[in-house]
């Protein structure tokens, strides 16, 4: 049998094929596909399609509602008086930054309090800012490794977003020795 | 005849042949489609259908509390905004009442010896703050003050301009308790409304009262416990502390309450002369509405 023969008789076969799958993909696109994949949601059958435009309009009228519902038991929410007062929030406390800034001093070298001296702290709610004055002391000449240890533990704290390095200088002091001054200016989060 | 069978065979074999072809692809075609469809199905629909009834009933229960809400929002959102702009962003500030303030405060803590004499103190001409509108007076002054003075002098200056209790509860913490109200009891949103738009000196001088009240409205554990650990709130503590004391009561009978709108703007703490003492220089800024 040639190949032609061959050719011409499965043609037959192919279109009827193609035809009877064709027709059959088509009834089942237009007649059995949307009855299986549309729900009934709110009365109405909807396909994906129109379920996630119903989702997104339920979305916006729930962020409607709620917003309409904290400005009626939040009334001053969209007022410079709200936004002051939120401004107030955010300022970190100093007492409670003070008392971190010691603690994490303290760890450093715990079984002695008296080497990280701090003399004076300014802070700058409204530029986050803080900056530390002091003094390693009563370490001889480890000082400037200890002002660099603090630096690093300062660093890994979870409310301090960067520091400025601090001009590291060892000098000699009558009463206390070697001492390493320090002014650690800090940018909080 | 015979040619013409001959010529015609092969162009019918290849008009079947692409007739066929090109019905299978419009086959594959539908059929990819079918499949992108059902897999629709599984991965967009069935989310979303289980999520729709949520949305549903928050919207309705959203609605029946805006209806509940706007009762009385009414009337507290004019009593608010009034206080707002005579008391805490006046036209001008009032430098007698500013200062009655911060005379009050320091003689109350020298009372109980936790600050020494406070500097003179010296404000700044107005300039224009960052909120349109707005100008700002820098306050500042220098005291001595043992570590308990300290915190509550920050702690009045954070208070100064707060209204009402829900003035003084974070973003974060108002959207719990609203959240809380709508999964618990929606009716309780007026009990929750009333209690944010408490003002603040009278909550401070009979906490109990206030809360005892809205604690009536809710009786699931949960949500009492969510109410407690709000009500102990740094903030809310403070404000019990120093307006439910002398504090309060001078500003009370002086009618200093509320208070002008004050920020901290710079301080500097040194270590001072006895342990637990410190030396601080503090500039506050104050706030009015007026370009003076």
């Amino acid at each position: 049998m040639s190949t032609a023969v061959i050719a011409h008789r499965s043609a037959a076969a192919l279109f009827l094929f193609s035809f009877v799958f064709l027709v059959l993909l088509v009834f089942s696109h237009l007649y059995i596909l949307p009855k299986v994949t549309t729900v009934e949601v709110a009365g109405s059958m909807r396909n994906a399609q129109e379920l996630r435009e119903y989702h997104d309009s339920l979305l916006k009228d729930l962020v409607a509602k709620e917003h309409e519902r904290n400005m009626l038991v939040l009334p001053m929410e969209d007022s410079a008086y709200h936004r002051l007062v939120e401004m107030k929030h955010s300022q970190f406390p100093l007492l409670v930054l003070r008392s971190s800034l010691e603690q994490t001093a303290r760890q450093l070298l715990p079984d002695d309090s008296n080497v990280v001296h701090v003399e004076s702290m300014r802070y700058t709610p409204g530029e986050k800012r803080a900056e530390l004055t002091g003094d390693i002391r009563n370490v001889g000449s480890r000082s400037m490794t200890v002002l660099a240890q603090l630096l690093e533990e300062l660093r890994a704290q979870p409310f301090i977003a960067d520091i400025a390095s601090p001009r590291f200088r060892r000098v000699e002091d009558p009463r206390l020795g070697p001492t390493s001054p320090f002014t650690i200016r800090i940018k909080l989060l | 005849m015979r040619r013409w069978t001959r010529c015609s065979r092969p162009i019918r074999t290849a008009l079947f042949s692409a007739a066929g072809i090109a019905m299978l692809s419009a086959a594959g075609f539908l059929l990819a489609e079918h499949a992108t469809t059902v897999l629709e199905v599984r991965e967009v629909s069935l989310p979303l259908v289980a999520e729709i009834p949520q949305f549903e009933r928050r919207i309705a229960v959203l609605t029946d509390q805006v209806e509940m809400a706007e009762l009385h929002a009414a009337t507290s959102f004019g009593s608010q905004e009034e206080s707002v702009n005579v008391y805490v962003l006046p036209e001008d500030i009032d430098f007698d009442r500013l200062l009655a303030v911060f005379d009050i405060l320091g003689e109350e803590l020298k009372n109980e010896k936790l600050l020494t004499e406070i500097s003179e103190i010296t404000m700044s001409d107005p300039i224009p703050a960052q909120e349109e509108g707005l100008s700002v007076r820098s306050v500042s002054m220098k005291f001595a003050a043992h570590e308990d003075g300290v915190q509550t002098f920050l702690s009045l200056v954070k208070l100064a301009g707060l209204l009402t209790i829900g003035d003084t509860l974070s973003g974060e913490e108002r959207l719990l308790l609203l959240q809380k109200t709508e999964e618990e009891n929606p009716a309780g949103v007026v009990a929750i409304e009333q209690f944010f738009s408490t003002d603040l000196l009278h909550y401070a001088r009979e906490p109990k009262t206030y809360e005892t009240q809205l604690l009536r409205s809710f009786s699931s554990p949960s949500f009492t416990k969510t109410i407690e650990d709000t009500l102990q709130s740094p903030l809310l503590r403070d404000a019990r502390r120093i307006l439910g004391g002398a504090v309060g009561t001078r500003l009370q009978q002086y009618n200093l309450w509320p208070l002008p709108l004050m920020v901290l703007s710079d301080v500097r703490i040194h270590a001072g002369g006895a342990p637990g003492w410190f030396v601080l220089s503090v500039t506050v800024d104050v706030y009015s509405r007026g370009n003076d």
